[in-house]
């Protein structure tokens, strides 16, 4: 598991890059997220890592008032699904203050950015007016 | 044939002692619990062909010949696993029909029992070993069966509408039955003001939105319809189970990808199983539906058919689950409040309730029960009769 290869690579090497792709199948132009070895539809080995423009809509958000994971994360914090404007029917995980208001179909931006961890995330975009940008 | 007296009846039902932290090995629960159910059928450990029990814990942590040599049987017997959490407990009625129906079988032993209470991480250990959930759903914070149902819990919030009445009327309405069970494990009164003091979880879940977790066992002994019949307690016929699996969505992407969140798979498995019944949820006298959050069971109540989409919130509010009302659910007080045997103690119930052996939480005259049992992406669903 962790230590071997793995299709999540690529994505966090672009993240920590500074930009958020998603694999889409070469071969029959299919989105594959999580990323795969094989594409799920046509069964193709090579995908393209399509950028994102970052506007992507809310399909739900919400406040975490524990930490299941005994990680020690701060509390509460706040969890969203967003749907790319490029694919709509993939949800991709971003993280979000736990201040910012986020409602389901909410327009939102989410750009590359650092977890409690200093690990690479993906998170909602917050104007300097604290609300999403 | 159709919702026939025919095929397959449960004989027996038994429970270990149940408890937060009872600090006792799984397998032993399992034991008690059989060994129970067992009595209750008039059988005999050798009189066992079959043991079915769910696939992705208890076949592991309390192994049918594990528990079926500390039961005493010495001689061979078919082993099966039947499926997911929840939805594993539930279909273990149907494996078990079709094996007393299509072998030799005669009398086959389902268990399901747990120690999550006592065990370190309980059932949040499970998902550290998904690689998805290492590489990329836990940092987000995407951890924990809270977080996933209480995604479900707003998405059905923003598509059909919820307040915090019908969320708490589920709650409240299991804890009345819990406190009229004596081995349910929470046992304090439970009203509306109170659950909206409890503390805040995740989304729009309070504390007593969410399952207890405790340690404990369940037990049911399915015997062939002529094998049912002169043991002590009268048969529960099994009418018709239905069990159903999405493709992919929840097990490596622990939920994110389903299409819709607003329902489950018991949409399918209910009707397979009221189908095979011959019956409707009109028939049905109580229910037993998987209720390991609140909107679990308001998403199956919708599923099943007892409510309309977006109708099983004003349902619940009205007092539909409590008894006396339209249908009586979790009449031992369920996942909620009696003890996290993740749907066993759901059919146990049910079979007493058929017997007419609930006491003061017996819904007067129960002849037909519905059960559900969730274990994403799975659902089963089974229909049961009084003899």
């Amino acid at each position: 598991m962790t230590g071997e290869s793995s299709p999540w690579d690529a994505f966090w090497q672009f993240v920590g890059d500074g930009s958020i792709r998603l694999p889409v199948c070469s071969a029959c132009d299919e989105p594959n997220w999580y990323p795969v070895e094989t594409c799920r539809q046509c069964a193709a080995t090579s995908f393209t890592w399509v950028p994102l423009s970052g506007r992507a809509r809310v399909y739900v958000s919400m406040l975490v008032h524990r930490d299941f994971q005994g990680q020690e994360r701060p509390l509460p914090y706040q969890v969203a699904l967003v749907s790319p404007v490029e694919y709509d029917t993939v949800r991709v995980l971003a993280t979000a203050p736990p201040t910012l208001d986020l409602a389901v179909d909410d327009e939102v931006h989410i750009v590359p950015a650092s977890g409690p961890g200093g690990e690479p995330v993906v998170a909602v975009s917050v104007d300097d007016d604290g609300s999403a940008s | 044939m159709r919702g026939d007296r025919d095929g397959a009846a449960v004989v027996g039902v038994g429970s270990s002692r149940f408890g937060r932290r009872l600090g006792i090995p799984v397998r032993s629960l399992a034991v008690d619990a059989s060994r129970a159910a067992l009595a209750d059928a008039g059988l005999r450990a050798d009189d066992l062909d079959a043991i079915v029990v769910e696939s992705t814990y208890v076949q592991m942590a309390a192994p049918p010949d594990s528990v079926a040599y500390e039961l005493g049987h010495r001689g061979s017997f078919r082993s099966l696993a039947s499926g997911i959490g929840g939805a594993g407990v539930v279909s273990s009625l149907g494996l078990a029909e079709l094996l007393v129906r299509h072998t030799d079988a005669r009398h086959v032993l389902c268990y399901f029992a747990a120690d999550f209470g006592s065990a370190t991480g309980g059932p949040y250990a499970f998902p550290v070993a998904v690689d998805t959930k290492q590489r990329y759903e836990a940092r987000h914070g995407w951890f924990g069966q809270p977080v996933y149902f209480a995604a479900m819990a707003e998405r059905y919030a923003a598509t059909y509408g919820i307040d915090e009445e019908s969320m708490g009327a589920v709650a409240v309405a299991a804890r009345q039955f819990a406190r009229l069970t004596d081995d349910a494990v929470l046992q304090e009164e439970l009203t509306l003001d109170g659950y909206r003091a409890e503390p805040m979880i995740a989304g729009r879940f309070r504390r007593a939105d969410c399952s207890i977790i405790a340690d404990g066992a369940a037990a049911w002994v399915v015997s062939r319809a002529d094998a049912a019949v002169d043991r002590p307690h009268p048969p529960v016929a099994i009418l018709g189970v239905g069990h159903a699996s999405e493709p992919g969505h929840s097990s490596d992407t622990y939920f994110t990808q389903r299409p819709d969140f607003t329902t489950t798979p018991c949409t399918e498995s209910a009707a397979e199983a009221f189908g095979r019944a011959a019956l409707g949820p009109s028939d049905v006298d109580l229910a037993e539906i998987y209720d390991c959050f609140t909107i679990s069971t308001i998403l199956q109540l919708e599923d099943a058919g007892f409510c309309d989409r977006g109708g099983a919130p004003d349902f619940a509010r009205q007092g539909a689950l409590e008894l006396g009302g339209a249908l009586p659910t979790n009449t031992h007080g369920g996942l909620l409040s009696h003890s996290y045997t993740v749907g066993g103690q759901h059919i146990v119930e049910a079979v007493r309730q058929l017997r007419g052996e609930a006491g003061a939480r017996q819904v007067p005259d129960a002849q037909v029960a519905f059960v559900a049992g969730l274990g994403l992406p799975e659902h089963a669903s089974a229909v049961l009769a009084a003899a």
